[in-house]
């Protein structure tokens, strides 16, 4: 074969796989599921939604909205020699709280014009350009254990420029730095000079001594490189505004980082309780909502609401992430992906609403169904974007269940199936507050060989359902591993409590069922019970009102007949009109379950008025002569 | 087909809603959504009119964007039906108010795809699949890149998540490692708050008003179980987690920060019997030492606990009461090993849990005094091997230092639903 028909082999294959037109049952099922689960979460929401949501909330408003104004995105260099470096560019302040108090507190009393300030970092400059680490070490320890009285301190400086021997000081002083020894006594780079360096440094550190030492500790925790980033930053604040100044301080206090070294800033995310708190506002919002949510369950207008949907769901996530677990991630990569595939094509009002003007159409036309007509009313029309969104789904469960199975590799817990055990005693999740539940466990463990091999059996399953299924999945053992995953998420379910999230996570397993197989599990039991109806297709109300019909007929049992008026024919015998659409909609196997709402008042009224147009002729039903023995 | 003969296909069976029709829908969105614009530029020239603008502004974006959205949704193949769409959210980045920032930013977003996707719709199949195709593989990139991300992180991952893959992923909040319940399950944590409330009511025996003190315990199921299925309680259990992360590495070596905590912990005590103080000892039993001091990660004394414990002061302030301050402590709920758990000890027992002082906040959120000697230290819950004390009227089994250390018992036997 050629190189052009391989490539071309293999893009037809790609094709094939992504972008093959493909039944929307599946997607449709999905949405339902889906649409359901987040309708319920989000109605949960309704407990909490000003301590989640509010300004005041766990997590405030004031808070996320300086993160998501002002956090920094920090990254090290791409390309050359600083691509090796772990470090960012930049000042840095103590993680500490207690420390970084003191820092910043000093950083704030510097002086704000720089010939006031160079005196005091001459010290800290000198000990930079030493270019080793150990006298620049060195030199910051003494002048940490220098005293903080002004006259002893003189002392001690005046006889580190004279090198007194220990024996002959007339105050205690810490050991002098071989790097100062080394200097001149006098001169431009000399001890006389150090002395005076220090002096200017000492005096611009806090007075308390437990502050003092935390800044020096800073200073000396710092590389020489970070040192140097720090007195860049000290320096460029003398050219700045005071408002400036002021922000560049706050910035660093709180992010510790400068804002102009942060590769990006802030968070691009969006959310309407940024924007909505006060307390009817965001009522209404919610319940506005959840109608929405509703209304993308049942897929009606679904291409809208299904972007509605996303929107609001992850309106709530971004606001307080703190609140959030691994239920809302499977929850938004399903409505994302429900959101791209057309997951209202199926199993859904929208569906309904199509079939109805199909069939309108068709009785419009013809007075009955025609072929293509009736293939359309029987399965919806495969679909290109449902293809694709179940792919995306497909594979990414795939990324999900192998990152969460290799992931589990790194851990000791699961080697040694311990991790078993959190799973089954856990408090906060398993049942185990529940006394006979406790005993169960008891039980089980007194002898450990059983609790051994169920714990290696369980981990040897979540192993193999985890890290086989991205690769089984494609291949004859489908429907095994993805048992294996429904099995699991069960258990999950059960022994941990964790049951939107294991739904969820079914939910998307259900991507790698055919279509044709949801659709025989739900409409596979076809009534062989007929129905015919005679209509006068030229009438526009019999037409609103067989296409309701037809619609509803999912199980194919019409037949239609045209004709110069509407009759209602029971073995030959009109049918009352008052009973007409009662017994239609009992005949229907759909429709049999709220038939009943027929005889209640106002409603019942309503839907014959649907099924029955209110014309001089009644709507005919014709029912089926039963095959009585001997009769023709 | 023809207007009368029957359907050759199945696009047939429903006509395609006229184009002039899904333009005419469209137009509406876009002109409610340039009226918005209009009344941005109003507001430019007046700005006194700022505020009682803001509103109808708002209402017409979101009405303008629902309808032409809806327009495109008639028939997400016509290409002019989204250009349409993306004309009238870039009006809409004009029309919102100002102050709904982040709605500007998905609007933003919202025309570029509009436009992305009218340009999608306009070609033919082949270069349209190929486009999408690749738009599949970056977001698949991103959802590697994510799975990756964790500590430890590899370079190239960093260099990519960060340059590349942060703001699409943050935004679609992708972000997720799927890393559950791995490497270690992990104990799951709680918070215990003792709260100090002021009355409005004078204590005879001080003159002053009244204070008392309440423990509250998050999360309870007996108190957080609002819904069937325990969201209120699970997504409490989720915020004392993200209160939990302590920052690796720092609780080993002699480096300052170790040297100069243990120093301070020297120093705690708690007020024993008969008003003398009394050391809290670092109980090597209970945990080994080198791990009883954690410090939170940054993000979590930065603006997590101060948010919690003014969220805290505000929803337990009521008539007649306000809280002043809390004390706050991270508390990991240990589970028992099997082979201590068969011979009957209960996963509720006191000694299974590890309380770590977290601060001392006010009613603002602010931490009261950040060298306190127990700070982001382990409270022991320590066993007494030799039984209960004698003078001990509720008989335990162990030496509660968390009630010392708050000064103000906690009530063990309610910990269990």
């Amino acid at each position: 074969m050629s190189t052009t028909a391989r490539l071309q082999g293999t893009w037809q294959g790609w094709l094939n796989f992504w972008f093959a037109p493909v039944d929307p049952t599946t997607l449709g099922f999905i949405r339902l599921v889906t649409g359901f689960a987040v309708l319920y979460v989000h109605i949960a929401y309704c407990f909490d939604l000003r301590a989640f949501f509010g300004p005041e909330g766990w997590y405030g408003l004031q808070y996320v909205n300086r993160e998501r104004w002002e956090a920094p995105t920090q990254i090290g260099a791409f390309w050359g020699p600083e691509a090796w470096q772990e470090s960012f560019k930049g000042a840095r302040v103590p993680e500490y709280p207690h420390r970084r108090a003191a820092v910043m507190a000093y950083i704030r009393s510097l002086p704000t014009e720089r010939r006031d300030l160079e005196p005091r970092l001459a010290f800290i400059d000198r000990i930079n350009q030493t270019r080793d680490t150990v006298a620049a070490s060195a030199a910051l320890a003494y002048v940490e254990l220098l005293s903080g009285d002004p006259e002893i301190r003189a002392t001690q400086l005046k006889e580190m420029i004279e090198l007194t021997p220990p024996g002959q000081r007339t105050v205690s002083a810490p050991p002098v730095p071989d790097y100062f020894v080394t200097l001149p006594k006098t001169g431009d780079n000399s001890r006389t000079k150090v002395a005076e360096e220090i002096e200017a440094f000492f005096k611009s550190l806090p007075t308390d001594t437990e502050d003092r030492r935390f800044v020096i500790t800073h200073l000396l925790e710092l590389d020489r490189n970070s040192r140097e980033a720090f007195l860049q930053f000290l320096r460029d604040l003398t050219t700045v505004s005071a408002e400036e100044r002021a922000d560049r301080l706050n910035y660093l206090e709180y992010w510790n980082t400068e804002k102009r070294y942060a590769y990006r800033v802030g968070n691009p995310i969006f959310s309407l309780w940024f924007h909505i708190s006060e307390p009817t506002e965001m009522a209404i919002a919610h319940g506005v909502i959840l109608v929405i949510m509703f209304l993308f369950a049942i897929g009606f207008c679904t291409r809208v609401t299904s972007v509605l949907t996303w929107l609001a769901a992850i309106s709530y996530i971004h606001r307080n992430q703190q609140v959030l677990f691994g239920m809302d991630t499977m929850m938004n990569i399903l409505l994302i992906y429900l959101m791209i595939g057309n997951s209202g094509a199926a199993l859904s009002v929208d569906r309904l609403i199509a079939r109805y003007r199909a069939a309108k159409n068709s009785l419009r036309r013809s007075g009955g169904i025609d072929a293509v007509t009736r293939q359309f009313l029987e399965k919806p029309p495969a679909s290109v974007s449902a293809g694709f969104a179940l792919r995306l789904l497909q594979v990414h469960f795939c990324f999900i269940y192998m990152a969460a199975g290799l992931s589990k590799l790194k851990g000791a817990a699961w080697w040694n199936t311990n991790a078993y055990w959190d799973t089954l005693a856990n408090p906060e999740f398993t049942l185990i507050h529940y006394h006979w539940y406790e005993w169960l466990v008891r039980q089980m463990v007194q002898e450990r060989p059983v609790y051994a091999i169920a714990a290696a059996l369980a981990v040897a399953f979540t192993f193999i359902a985890e890290i086989g299924l991205p690769f089984l999945v494609w291949t004859r053992l489908r429907p095994y591993i993805v048992i294996m995953g429904f099995l699991l998420h069960a258990g999950v379910a059960i022994f941990m409590g964790l049951w939107i999230f294991s739904l969820l996570m079914m939910t998307m397993l259900l991507g790698y069922i055919p279509g044709c197989c949801i659709r025989e599990r739900l409409f596979g039991t076809k009534s062989d019970e007929k129905v015919t109806i005679r209509l006068d297709h030229k009438s526009e109300p019999q037409l609103h009102a067989a296409a309701l019909a037809q619609a509803v007929d999912f199980d194919d049992q019409i037949d239609w007949q045209p004709g110069n008026h509407i009759e209602v024919l029971v073995q030959g015998q009109p049918v009352p009109r008052d009973s007409a659409a009662k017994e239609l909609l009992q005949r229907l196997s759909w429709t049999r379950s709220w038939s009943w709402l027929v005889s209640v008042p106002l409603l019942g009224g309503l839907i014959e008025r649907q099924f029955l147009p209110r014309e001089a002729r009644p709507l005919t039903l014709e029912l089926p002569t039963p095959n009585l023995p001997g009769s023709r | 087909m023809t207007s009368t003969g029957p359907p050759r296909t199945m696009d047939d069976v429903i006509p395609p809603v006229a184009s002039e029709t899904i333009h005419r829908v469209g137009m509406i969105g876009l002109a409610c959504c340039a009226i918005a614009a209009g009344l941005a530029l109003l507001v430019a020239v007046v700005p006194m009119a700022t505020a009682w603008l803001a509103t109808p502004r708002l209402l017409l974006t979101a009405i303008g964007l629902v309808v032409s959205g809806s327009a495109i949704s008639l028939r997400p193949a016509l290409w002019s039906a989204w250009a349409i769409g993306c004309m009238a959210a870039a009006l809409a980045v004009a029309g919102i108010p100002g102050h709904w920032d982040s709605a500007r930013l998905l609007i933003t977003v919202m025309a570029v795809v509009a436009a992305i996707a009218a340009g999608l719709a306009a070609l033919p199949p082949t270069p349209r699949y190929s486009l999408l195709s690749l738009a599949a593989l970056f977001h698949f990139g991103g959802i590697l890149t994510a799975t990756t991300w964790p500590d430890p992180t590899p370079w190239l991952t960093n260099q990519v998540a960060y340059r590349i893959y942060m703001p699409y992923l943050t935004f679609m909040y992708l972000r997720n490692a799927y890393h559950f319940y791995s490497p270690e399950p992990g104990p799951a944590s709680h918070l215990f708050v003792l709260l100090k409330y002021e009355l409005d009511e004078i204590d005879p025996e001080t003159g002053t008003t009244k204070i008392v003190h309440e423990w509250i315990t998050l999360p309870r199921r007996d108190e957080h179980m609002k819904d069937p299925l325990g969201q209120s309680y699970y997504r409490r259990l989720s915020i004392t987690e993200m209160a939990s992360q302590s920052i690796p590495g720092l609780v080993t070596g002699e480096n300052f920060e170790n040297l100069d905590a243990r120093m301070r912990r020297t120093q705690a005590s708690v007020t024993g019997t008969g008003g003398t103080p009394e050391p809290i000892p670092i109980r090597a039993d209970v945990d080994p030492p080198t791990l009883q001091y954690r410090i939170p990660q940054p993000h979590i004394t930065r603006y997590l606990l101060p948010s919690y414990s003014k969220h805290l002061a505000v929803s337990n302030t009521a008539p007649g009461r306000k809280v002043l301050g809390m004390k706050i402590y991270r508390v990991e709920h240990r589970i028992p090993p099997p082979q201590v758990f068969k011979d009957g000890f209960s996963p509720y027992h006191p000694t299974t849990y590890r309380p770590y002082f977290c601060g001392d906040f006010d009613a603002n959120g602010k931490l009261l005094d950040p060298q306190d000697p127990m700070l982001y230290w382990l409270v022991p819950i320590a066993p007494r091997p030799e039984g209960p004390d004698p003078n001990d009227p509720l008989k335990r089994d162990y030496i509660d230092y968390l009630s010392k250390h708050a000064g103000y018992e906690f009530d063990w036997g309610r910990i269990r639903p």
